[in-house]
């Protein structure tokens, strides 16, 4: 009987002319975003690609240095632009995608390409991520807001209940027309993903992670369609139900994003640029200072090497002395960076809890979140790519110091290494994805927490009893 | 078949309907009489089930409607003042679909045989339902109360907004299917329809069934008189 139910719904909805335009625009509309969102990976691919081997390139062939002018020379590491970011791009267009690395500070991430849009720029960007995220959940309302306050409104549901159906049949019955209805529009899409996702430079858990991505999609969904039949089926009219549901997609994608990225940028400020500089500038004053052997904190430290070393100057050491001094330099404002960025991540940490708090009242928020993460285009991700281009930023300052300090005698500034390709046995930045392990450690909860929802919503659609 | 004993529903404060006594046997077409708001339609939504009573019992074929929602759907057909069906399937869809509902499976050309049986038209059956007028709808509720089987149906105003013509052939129509041993219950302002088609009449004013009479015990004439003293 329930598939007859959905069966009707399913014929009535595809002889209908709304429904027949408003799914050829929506998915017209999702094949030409993830069209130009593939063609965007693919040029970013490229240029990544591209970029990264002419900056390995200039540091191989470097004219010969001394190491340390070699760590101020510097070089570069590349995010790569990840396969499902075609699907959903996140986080990647505000956090940048390379970081300069070069002796003494650790730098953030720059080439930002969105630095100077406003918030409605950034909300209507078409991208796959944006049309399912927003515009289909706005299709489901479209199809279903009425799908049974036309039948109260024009007598059809006491026909219906007067055959001895019961309203739990009527409402599966109805929920799964709305679900063929859907299918319909987006199995193509989807199917269209996976061809571009096999077309793109893929990693091995990227198909499984387009499968989770459907899979939350389908509960988001699920959750939309659920809420549109529960509602339709409260209320009595299709225009108060029209009214209810809108209110709920503003509220819930529009809404308490806006409200909780502003309360907890209240609650957890992040510093002022000048701010973050001048407490970064107090506490490297505090260290070892490694082009400046004559400050206080050098010359302490100096004695401890002398002391340790049982010699009474410089001289006499084993070992060039100013490799020694540059790298404990070098340590110190490792330590330093590290302790600030950690104060600002805590920051951007912070903020984003109380988001995934408020998530509990937005399912949009919380397949934002999921989608991000499956993408490996969210703040986590980023942290863990510049937390490897520092470790390894730190390793290739600590080789070229100690390069000095090893291979080169005391007060022999112009040291040149011997080894003709020094710099390309140099190490090489290779960045190691985040697994889908991790990804489900760090994200399962935004997973969770859908669940519950269409749990949560299912059993709205059990306890409707009577239709009012 | 369609028994109400004692039968009251009130809403707060309001008495819709007060100690109805009827019983309407196979084969017999009663007629409720009555002026807006006087209980007729309150009667048939009990007998649906769609509402609980306050006080007495209602039954269908012997089963008790609240305790048996779904079981005494089996036994009735419904057809509201103005049936509306959906209008992007056609007649023959519609009634297929319904009468699925009703766990009645039949072929095509039985479902057909059902519609020309309640006189629609040919070459309306698969005609899409926004085309249809009211009869040719009420006709396919007729044709769906043939496909149920349906041992006893209830109307409400069901010829209210008929042109004349229409109006007759649906009272033939009812008449067949009295003859088939449905019991009828049908509420209704016309007075001649009433006289013409009923085996009992019931004239209700203010949730009370202030008279209940057989057809036969009246001209149309004094039923009109009868009706305006209570109504007045």
């Amino acid at each position: 009987m329930i598939i007859h139910i959905a069966k009707k719904e399913f014929t009535q909805a595809l002889r209908d002319n709304r429904f027949r335009l408003l799914a050829i625009f929506l998915g017209v509309l999702l094949a030409f975003a993830m069209l130009v969102s593939w063609s965007y990976y693919q040029k970013i691919n490229e240029e990544h690609t591209k970029t990264s081997k002419t900056a390995r390139q200039q540091w191989n062939t470097q004219t010969p240095k001394n190491p340390h002018a070699a760590a101020h020379y510097g070089t570069f590491a590349f995010k790569p632009i990840q396969t499902l970011s075609l699907i959903d791009n996140g986080l990647d267009k505000y956090l940048g995608v390379s970081v300069f690395l070069e002796g003494h500070r650790q730098n953030m991430a720059e080439y930002k390409q969105i630095t100077e849009q406003n918030d409605l720029a950034r909300f209507a960007e078409l991208t796959p991520a944006f049309v399912f995220s927003y515009l289909v959940p706005l299709l489901i309302i479209l199809l279903s807001f009425n799908i049974f306050t036309t039948e109260k409104e024009n007598g059809t549901l006491k026909l219906l209940l007067s055959q001895g159906v019961s309203i739990l049949q009527l409402s599966l019955g109805k929920i799964i027309g709305l679900w063929t209805l859907l299918a319909m529009v987006l199995l193509p899409i989807f199917g269209l993903g996976f061809v571009l996702l096999l077309a793109s430079s893929y990693q091995n858990d990227d198909v499984l992670r387009y499968l989770m991505l459907i899979f939350s999609l389908i509960l988001y969904y699920g959750i939309f369609i659920n809420i549109c039949v529960g509602v339709s089926a409260y209320v009595s009219s299709s225009n108060t139900s029209l009214v209810t549901l809108l209110g709920f997609w503003i509220i819930s994608t529009l809404l308490i994003p806006k409200l909780t990225t502003n309360i907890s940028k209240k609650i957890y400020p992040t510093p002022s640029v000048l701010d973050y500089k001048a407490q970064l500038k107090e506490d490297l004053e505090k260290g070892v200072d490694g082009h400046n052997p004559f400050s206080r904190r050098s010359q302490i430290f100096q004695d401890s090497v002398l002391k340790a070393n049982k010699v009474d100057s410089i001289q006499k050491l084993l070992f060039n002395y100013a490799g020694l001094i540059m790298q404990a330099g070098e340590e110190h404002e490792t330590v330093v960076y590290a302790k600030a960025l950690k104060k600002l991540n805590d920051i951007y940490f912070a903020q984003l809890k109380i988001h995934e708090a408020s998530a509990i009242l937005s399912p949009t928020i919380l397949f934002k979140m999921f989608s991000m993460q499956l993408a490996k285009t969210d703040l986590a991700t980023h942290y863990d790519f510049s937390a490897q281009a520092e470790k390894y930023r730190v390793a290739l300052v600590r080789d070229l110091n100690y390069d000095i300090k090893d291979n080169s005698k005391n007060g022999d500034w112009e040291y040149i290494s011997k080894d003709k390709d020094f710099f390309k046995k140099n190490i090489q930045f290779q960045y190691k994805p985040i697994s889908i392990t991790q990804t489900l450690q760090q994200g399962g909860m935004a997973l969770v927490y859908l669940m519950f929802w269409f749990l949560g919503t299912l059993l709205f659609i059990l306890s409707i009893k009577k239709i009012h | 078949m369609l028994i109400a004993k004692n039968l009251t529903k009130e809403y707060g404060n309001f008495t819709a309907l007060n100690q109805l006594n009827i019983n309407v046997e196979q084969g017999n077409i009663y007629c409720l009489l009555g002026a807006n708001g006087a209980g007729k339609s309150t009667t048939i939504n009990l007998f649906l089930g769609f509402i609980p009573a306050t006080k007495g019992t209602i039954s269908i074929n012997g089963l008790e409607v609240q305790e048996n929602l779904i079981k005494t759907k089996e036994y009735i057909a419904y057809i509201p003042e103005n049936l509306m069906l959906y209008p992007h399937l056609s007649g023959l869809e519609n009634l297929e679909y319904l009468a699925t509902l009703a766990q009645k499976k039949y072929t095509k050309n039985q479902l057909i045989d059902f519609l020309k049986e309640a006189g629609l038209q040919n070459d309306a059956h698969q005609k899409r339902v926004a085309q249809y007028s009211k009869g040719m709808r009420q006709k396919v509720g007729i044709a769906l109360a043939l496909a149920k089987d349906a041992k006893a149906l209830l109307l409400d105003e069901p010829t209210s907004g008929l042109d004349p013509q229409a109006s007759n052939e649906f009272s033939n129509l009812l008449l067949k299917l009295k003859q088939k041993n449905v019991a009828i219950l049908m509420a209704t302002h016309d007075l001649f329809r009433a006289k013409q088609i009923a085996t009992h009449i019931g004239i209700m004013k203010e949730g009370v069934l202030v008279k209940s009479f057989k057809n036969e015990e009246v001209t149309l004439q004094e039923l009109e008189n009868i009706y305006l003293e209570i109504i007045n």
